[in-house]
């Protein structure tokens, strides 16, 4: 008996996909991160004595456009992806009203660039080898080479959706959060995570005879162990938050969501392998009825007499 | 007593004798006697180290800043000119930190009002931020001259540009640290001239190389094969041994001066404070820092018993208690700096090691868990493998530095622990009443 996918199967099957490609959306549309510490950035200090007039002017200013960053026990302002020329404009306009405060503007650049290419880059290359060697633990093991193949693509790819989804969701809040060298290690151990996770998971890759039974092990895995990860992370994290004070809460909440999208990439994957001939026949089912429909168009359709020709015709004979 | 039962035995003992080594450096008085505890120092081993306590790294505790105005040498410069020069300077800079192996060093270029400033900031560990940032910031000319014995220099016909290969820095207990390179054989006769023949060691000659116009090396040859070889070792004037860490700093970062292709043509003057910049997260103590890895612990350790009872929750505080207290011992006796990377990667691997043991605790097959060991061993050298393949890779990236150690000593610690103590501990069978494990 065919299963028909619902609203629910759908939404699952698409989610990943539609994930990845708004996650590139997000990277072409903010330069890969909007505000972050990978970018030269302007700093307007300012200083007086009358810290009311201060304060006001603090306000007046976190309002102009491309704030990236505000320290207000300092009077600091930061700016991104802006001229400077403009900058200084803006704030030589402000500061007309303010003849008590002084300001001083600092443009600050550290080559940072580089770093961000490069770590990205090397935690891949990292992925990529830590599959590497998984792969030739399991194979030596025996097994269906077939399977063990695929349990190294669920890895390669696993590892890749996860890592661009959450590169794609820092890419989004770096709209409103100055990203750091911290959230974006945080990040990509996030998307690593998914390679312990994975490796717990595959304690019975070598007795594997079906694609359907690869995925029932990933998919039960997640089902069975997700609250155990998410309750020791949970801890971890809130323990070093309270510890670290409210600077860490952005990052410490980031990797949390880091380690879902890690848990629900496996369990999307391993729904996919594990439904992957219902899928196949549903999707040949869906095909074959399209296919139908056209041919049913394109075929010249019997001609339909109206009642009131039939009965015409009817009359006429009489 | 059994085979088993031994490598129980054994198994507690190590973590009996890691504890104790664990524990954070404290002093306490019997009567007039003042002991420290536990005072392991390897500062014999190794001159100016710190082993035995942690180096207080970047993010949970304060760094250093210093900074250095560029004085252009030609004043009609654009602004755009300026910001061009600066930023090329900024890159130069930044290459001689990563190439004398700087680790946790960051450079920031700055536009202040018309002044154009190069600020280096270092973790709380490095000794001498002034000296470095002057060294860093230097011109980077090299020259040699010849010295003799009244103290005058005098013209030799060599310049940096002869010098073929690498140049690297040597110890031998003889000259010190110190810089060893090779000339190019077209310029045999000079250095046969200057320092005397290959059969003539003992009257061995010298001159000096110059940085900046500043002599800051001895040139000689140490060995018969030096002069055959045509390899010279350059020696610092002014270091003595107790100075050793500053000693090797210079000769890294003044090696670097070979490795630009050519001198800055501006100088650098540096300010003559160092600025404290406060941690990024809430200035804590390197106690506090135990005291909250504590409690995660703790609270692992609560879960623990709540979810498997009392048997495989004392499990569980041997094998999570012996994988902690390995990490730590190995970390703090390997001068480790305690950073924010630091401590994510210890939490990291902490969580990966309690999901490692739940796994083992909760399986009652025997043969399963046996099955379980090699794959966690195989983990384990999987994690040393990657990570010193990252940090060969990448450079420049402290926090990641910093993470990528404490891995590899984690990855190293499991595969201890998975090859012999998490299997010994494993097979532990506490007679208690059934109530407890009820």
């Amino acid at each position: 008996m065919l299963r028909r996918l619902n609203l629910k199967t759908n939404l699952l099957l698409l989610s990943i996909p539609a994930f990845v490609l708004i996650s590139f959306g997000l990277f072409i549309g903010n330069n890969i991160f909007y505000f972050s510490d990978f970018k030269p950035s302007i700093e307007v200090k300012y200083s007086s004595e009358n810290s009311g007039k201060l304060k006001e002017l603090l306000d007046k200013t976190v309002i102009l456009l491309n704030v990236a960053k505000v320290d207000r026990s300092e009077n600091i302002v930061e700016f991104q992806t802006i001229d400077f020329s403009e900058v200084k404009n803006n704030i030589d306009n402000l500061i007309k009203d303010y003849p008590e405060v002084t300001v001083k503007l600092k443009e600050v650049s550290e080559l940072k660039r580089n770093n961000l290419t490069l770590l990205i880059g090397a935690f891949y290359l990292l992925f990529l080898s830590a599959a590497a060697i998984h792969f030739y633990f399991i194979s030596g093991k025996g097994g269906d080479l077939k399977y063990i193949l695929g349990s190294y693509l669920v890895l390669f790819f696993g590892i890749t959706f996860s890592a661009i989804i959450d590169l794609g969701i820092l890419s989004l809040i770096s709209r409103y959060y100055k990203v750091t060298s911290l959230a974006l290690t945080l990040t990509l151990l996030g998307s690593l995570s998914l390679f312990f996770i994975y490796y717990l998971s595959s304690d019975k890759v070598n007795e594997v005879n079906t694609f359907s039974y690869l995925g029932s092990i990933y998919r039960k895995f997640v089902d069975k162990y997700n609250r155990e990860i998410l309750s020791i992370s949970a801890i971890l994290i809130a323990i070093t938050t309270i510890g670290l004070g409210s600077n860490f809460v952005i990052p410490a909440a980031l990797i949390l969501v880091f380690i879902l999208v890690s848990l629900f990439t496996i369990h999307w994957i391993g729904y996919i392998l594990e439904n992957n001939t219902n899928l196949k026949i549903s999707f040949i089912e869906r095909f074959n009825k399209l296919k139908s429909l056209r041919k049913k168009k394109s075929q010249p359709q019997p001609q339909k007499t109206s009642k009131k020709k039939e009965k015409k015709k009817k009359g006429k004979k009489k | 007593m059994n085979w088993k039962n031994f490598k129980f035995t054994i198994a507690i003992i190590l973590l009996i004798v890691l504890t104790a080594l664990a524990l954070p450096q404290f002093k306490f008085s019997i009567g007039q006697t003042e002991i420290s505890y536990p005072n392991v120092d390897f500062s014999l081993i190794e001159s100016g180290s710190h082993t035995g306590n942690f180096l207080r790294g970047r993010g949970l505790f304060p760094t250093k800043e210093v900074s250095s105005t560029l004085n252009f040498t030609n004043s009609e410069l654009s602004d755009a000119d300026k910001r061009n020069t600066l930023d090329n300077y900024l890159k130069v800079i930044r290459n001689r930190v990563l190439a004398a192996g700087l680790a946790g060093v960051e450079v920031r270029s700055e536009i202040v009002e018309g002044t154009y400033n190069l600020i280096i900031n270092y973790p709380d560990y490095y000794s001498n931020p002034l000296k470095y940032t002057q060294w860093l910031t230097g011109k980077g000319v090299i020259s040699f001259a010849t010295f003799d014995q009244t103290g005058q220099t005098g013209f030799i016909d060599l310049t940096d540009k002869d010098i073929r290969g690498n140049i690297s820095i040597n110890f031998i207990s003889q000259l010190g640290s110190h810089l060893q390179f090779q000339f190019d054989s077209s310029k045999a006769s000079v250095l046969t001239s200057t320092l005397g023949t290959a059969t003539a060691q003992s009257q061995v000659g010298f001159f000096l190389m110059d940085i900046d116009q500043s002599e800051q090396f001895f040139v000689r040859q140490y060995e018969t094969n030096d002069a055959t070889s045509y390899t010279v070792r350059a020696i610092p004037v002014t270091y003595s041994a107790d100075e050793s860490v500053d000693k090797n700093i210079m000769l890294s970062i003044f090696r670097t001066y070979f490795l630009d292709s050519k001198p800055l043509e501006d100088l650098f003057t540096t300010e003559q404070s160092v600025q404290i910049v406060p941690s990024t997260f809430t200035q804590d103590t390197t106690q506090f820092i135990a005291v909250m890895s504590l409690v995660s612990l703790v609270l692992l350790i609560i879960l623990s018993f709540i979810k498997f009872k009392f048997e495989a929750g004392v499990k569980f505080i041997l094998m999570i208690g012996s994988f902690v207290t390995l990490t730590i011992v190995i970390l703090k006796y390997s001068n480790a700096v305690l950073s924010i990377g630091t401590l994510i990667g210890f939490l990291l691997t902490t969580g990966v090691a309690t999901l490692m043991v739940w796994r083992i605790i909760s399986e009652n097959d025997e043969d399963n868990n046996e099955l379980r060991f090699q794959r966690f061993l195989n983990f384990s050298i999987a994690l040393v493998v990657l990570t010193i393949f990252l940090s060969s890779v990448v450079k420049g990236l402290s926090m990641l530095y910093d993470l990528a150690g404490v891995i590899l000593v984690s990855g190293l610690s499991l595969a201890i622990m998975n090859f012999f103590a998490f299997k010994a501990i494993n097979y532990l069978k506490i007679y208690l009443p059934k109530r407890f494990n009820k």
